[in-house]
């Protein structure tokens, strides 16, 4: 009913109009050149009636349509109405996630948000954009990344938010309004130069009606990358309403930017740690840097991780490392001055400025007219979105934060559990409870199963493997450390990539929640530690020291759980117990190894050094020691 | 116009720093000078004839520019595509800032534009060997376009050779070039999509995911009789996954007689393609249909695809009928999924 009021006010105010001034209409085409054409070099999209992924661009109905269906069709997708646009069209958020917003420990989640086609012209944003919430639907049950995303974080994503600039743009998708200050006898150089309204409408649509040749109207509207509180009205254009960057009246005067502002708040705001806004073209990140340099070090490391990602997958998205405290009112300028999280504009391609590779529409072999890097042809646009997905993936998972050890087990070659230890979360904090704590022997045969709260591992084709364009040390590292007769002592355990467990099973049998959530191994207690009494135990403690695929290591004490504040995180310790962004080799596992079992010396003769060495070493050693014992 | 921007192209050679091809060029590899606002480009643009004494960089770029522009790509003398050469490696020296960040952008893309203009010179030049072929002998054009395509010169003067072509000729090319190519080929989907033939109008559709594929889904098959229509689209939606979805739609617009309601409604079951049927019914507006999806929200045995593609039809269909449906199935609890009733409480707030 609200909407039919509203057309029907549009509707009498433009036949109210006093003079409807016609502009001249303007035509791109596949190889005409004219005094009003402009030849591409290609083949222009005009937008597919298609709610499924083609060859080509979907029309925003049919974009729409599909967004609904798959909310409706998955309870891990929920759309939600975030505003309304000035021509009265809803624009929608969806979120990503399980049905409270707690992880499996109970802490409130971590919010990611993407925004899409804040700028009409940019079609490539809102295919990147679907691509992702396709991918996140299709692998909800993969019991890897994307279920530990969905159980563990919410994901807010808002596909189109210029609803009606979009629309004007599919509505006339080869045609355009001369650029400002020219007229039907200027050169089409000049009128090409700064295309307006149609095809290439930038900005949204208040007071603009949808008929192209209306010359009145075509240049209003707000840039809406440029009306948001942190740097507004810094560029002189930004005041000037018939300017492509006009920032409108006040930040946030437009339903478009209020409705990204509700989006945010479905993460909720605070819990926000990465902001994403989706823009073509020139294939780079521009990424804001306010004065917070660990922010600014977490941002450029994460950046690189999107950028080896991108590369991976054939396409090498640059990241472009603004200056400190410089802005101009982007929605990302927004993310990362208010929220102090990683955040950024990515450019999809077309490249632009990279030597040796063709700027714009000459990337696709067409003549690299002004402007044509808006309008990539039909048969890149899928592999477009497939590049860019598993690039935005990392950044979830990365940002998801660390991971800790949830749960360690020792089992004997009987598989008694010996050692058994769980950290118990409480609010922000955890405790390390020890249920089972029986002596173990050196030289004995043990099973070692850890569990980690994320999926650590990345698989393809079921083989493990480095995430597209990371490199990680993909086995873990184990070892026991203590101190005894002597002094310190370290001993590694080997292992290998099989440890990682990609079959269900559980405690001391496979992983526990995710693929590769577990490291289980078989090995021989080193008893090659000097102790002064035969009677007693010595403390051996289980030090474990991995990386998730994401690169990012342990947090080293799990007892304070990891979160982020003012630009960095909180709670994440390196191995030194100092907390800070880097992580470290958590510690905190004593097992007690009977001394009877160990090399007993007299005097305070030391222990050996640390080493590495499997099973047999340790016999050998075992061996060695137990000949010295006897001579004596 | 080209013999002034000659000499001001030698003048200008200075070496540009030499970039990684592993990241665009950065504010820090230009020279203040070199970058140009939106009003400066225009003022200097505006002052190139009152100009007597030698053109600033972004001037002579812009008059560069415009030489290659306004050459003929038909009619190109020797020293035209000397000068043409000589451009294709140019590297801008006047740059603008991109909207959204610190990069600076090349006003004039010289290069690129030269390329094309090169590029499309020597197809025509190819194209009318072919031409000249096809006037002699149709059997030796037909036999030069089965021949493997050299470069991608070669292939696009063949598709312009083609242009003159008759529909049985199309057809002809079609039928003997599908024996050596497949469906992805430029030349057989262009003979395909003028061949005015239905059967390989279908075969291609049946066969190809490409984007043109998808431009002959959309833009040709009206030629033919709706039965024909009908018969292609529902080959492609059960066939096809690629472009099953807006196969879907064309056949919804198709008049009531050729069109089976009960199959759209079948089609509510397919957990890829069942969302684009709801889309589909949502467009004939068919009454039996809406009637059907309503029967399969009911049934206890529906599964949760059917029953969430099922209310999508009632939404897409957006009329009175299917929204008081809707109010209905929500207001006596009728949605047997708890999610979905969400869901279809926030479309009809
Ligand atoms: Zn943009």
């Amino acid at each position: 009913m609200v909407r039919l009021i509203k057309k029907t006010v549009l509707a009498s105010s433009i036949a109210l109009l006093p003079f409807a001034a016609s502009g001249e209409v303007l035509t791109y085409t596949e190889n005409t050149n004219s005094n009003t054409e402009l030849a591409v070099g290609y083949p222009l999209p005009v937008p597919v009636d298609s709610m499924t992924a083609v060859s080509g661009f979907r029309s925003y109905e049919f974009l729409k349509s599909h967004h609904q269906a798959l909310a409706l069709a998955n309870a891990e997708m929920t759309s939600v109405q975030v505003g309304t646009t000035h021509n009265g069209r809803e624009i929608i958020a969806y979120r990503f996630g399980d049905d409270n917003n707690t992880d499996l420990d109970g802490v409130t989640e971590p919010a990611f948000l993407v925004n899409g086609t804040i700028h009409a012209r940019e079609w490539q944003s809102p295919e990147v954009v679907t691509e992702l919430m396709e991918q996140i639907i299709e692998r909800k049950s993969d019991q890897g990344m994307v279920q530990y995303l969905l159980d563990n974080t919410n994901i807010v994503i808002l596909p189109v938010s210029n609803v009606d600039g979009f629309l004007q743009t599919q509505r006339y998708p080869i045609n355009v309004t001369n650029s400002p200050g020219t007229t039907a006898a200027s050169s089409a150089s000049a009128k090409f130069a700064q295309p307006r309204d149609g095809r290439m409408r930038r900005k949204n649509m208040p007071n603009v009606d949808e008929v192209l040749s209306t010359e009145a109207d075509r240049l209003n509207g707000v840039d809406l990358n440029r009306n948001s509180s942190h740097f507004f009205g810094v560029q002189p254009d930004n005041s000037v309403s018939t300017s492509l960057i006009y920032g409108g009246a006040n930040p946030f005067s437009e339903p478009e930017t209020q409705a990204l502002l509700q989006a945010a708040s479905l993460g909720p705001e605070s819990r926000l740690r990465f902001y994403q806004d989706s823009h073509s073209f020139s294939r780079v990140l521009f990424v804001p840097q306010p004065n917070n340099s660990r922010l600014n070090a977490i941002t450029q490391s994460v950046a690189t991780k999107y950028q080896n990602t991108t590369i991976n997958q054939g396409a090498n998205y640059f990241p472009v490392i603004d200056q400190v405290g410089s802005g101009i009112a982007t929605t990302a300028d927004y993310f990362a001055y208010e929220h102090l999280i990683p955040s950024w504009t990515l450019e999809i391609e077309p490249p632009q400025g990279f030597q040796g590779e063709p700027n714009g529409g000459a990337f696709y072999g067409g003549t690299g007219a002004s402007h044509s890097g808006f309008i990539a042809p039909d048969s890149a646009i899928a592999r477009i979105r497939d590049q860019l997905a598993p690039a935005q993936l990392l950044m979830f998972y990365h940002q998801a934060g660390p991971a800790y050890v949830k749960s360690v087990r020792i089992a004997d070659a009987n598989n008694q559990v010996v050692y058994a230890a769980d950290w118990q979360t409480s609010g922000n904090s955890r405790t390390l409870n020890v249920s089972t704590d029986t002596n173990l022997t050196g030289g004995q045969q043990y099973k070692l199963w850890v569990q980690f709260s994320k999926p650590m591992r990345w698989r393809s084709g079921g083989n493990l493997a480095q995430y597209p364009g990371q490199s990680i040390t993909i086995s873990p590292a184990v070892s026991f450390n203590g101190s005894a007769s002597g002094g310190s002592f370290s001993r590694s355990l080997t292992t290998s990539n099989s440890n990682w467990q990609s079959q269900s099973g559980g405690v001391l049998a496979g992983f526990e929640t995710y693929i590769d959530d577990v490291i289980m191994l078989d090995f021989t207690m080193p008893s090659n530690v000097n102790v002064s009494s035969a009677s007693g135990t010595t403390n051996f403690n289980l030090s474990l020291a991995v990386q998730d695929f994401a690169g990012l290591s342990l947090d080293a004490n799990p007892a304070t759980v990891v979160d982020w504040a003012n630009g960095a995180w909180t709670g994440y310790e390196n191995s030194n117990g100092a907390a800070g962004d880097t992580g470290g080799t958590d510690n905190s596992y004593a097992v007690k190894v009977a001394n009877s079992s160990l090399n007993l010396v007299s005097g305070g003769g030391g222990s050996s050094g640390g080493g590495g060495g499997g099973a047999m070493s340790w016999l050998l050693l075992l061996l060695l020691s137990g000949f010295a014992i006897r001579r004596k | 116009m080209k013999k002034i921007a000659i000499p001001i192209l030698l003048a200008l050679a200075v070496p540009t720093p030499s970039l990684q091809a592993e990241r665009p060029i950065l504010m820090s590899d230009i020279n203040p000078s070199q970058l140009y606002s939106k009003q400066q480009i225009e003022v200097e643009i505006n002052n190139i004839s009152q100009k007597d004494n030698g053109f600033s960089i972004l001037q002579s770029e812009y008059l560069m520019l415009k030489a290659i522009n306004k050459l003929d790509e038909q009619h190109l003398s020797k020293d035209d595509v000397e000068f043409l050469n000589q451009h294709t490696q140019y590297q801008s020296q006047s740059f603008i800032k991109h909207d959204e960040g610190p990069l600076p952008l090349a006003i004039f893309d010289i290069a690129s534009a030269a390329k094309y203009k090169l590029n499309q010179y020597y197809v025509h030049d190819k194209a009318k060997e072919y031409q000249r072929l096809l006037e002699s002998s149709w059997e030796n054009y037909k036999q030069a376009l089965k021949t493997k395509d050299l470069s991608q010169v070669q292939l696009a003067a063949k598709l312009e050779s083609m242009n003159g072509l008759n529909d049985s000729q199309y057809s002809e090319i079609a039928k003997e070039l599908i024996v050596s190519r497949n469906y992805q080929s430029p030349l057989v989907v262009k003979a395909v999509s003028n061949s005015n033939d239905a059967s390989l109008v279908k075969a291609l559709l049946l066969n190809s995911a490409s984007a043109d594929a998808n431009r002959l889904l959309a833009e040709k098959l009206y030629q033919f009789s709706n039965l024909e229509q009908a018969d292609i689209l529902q080959s492609v939606v059960v066939k096809n996954k690629a472009l099953a979805s807006s196969a879907l739609m064309q056949y919804a617009k198709l008049p009531n007689n050729v069109r089976s309601n009960d199959w759209l409604v079948s089609q509510l079951s397919d957990s890829y393609l069942g969302a684009s049927a709801a889309k589909a019914i949502g467009i004939t507006q068919s009454q039996n249909a809406l009637s059907s999806a309503k029967e399969l929200i009911l049934d206890d045995s529906s599964n949760r695809t059917q029953v969430a593609n099922a209310l999508l039809a009632l939404k897409f269909a957006n009329n009175d009928y299917a929204k008081s449906e809707l109010n209905e199935l929500l207001e006596r609890d009728l949605i047997k999924f708890k999610d979905m009733q969400q869901e279809v409480a926030k479309w009809l707030d």
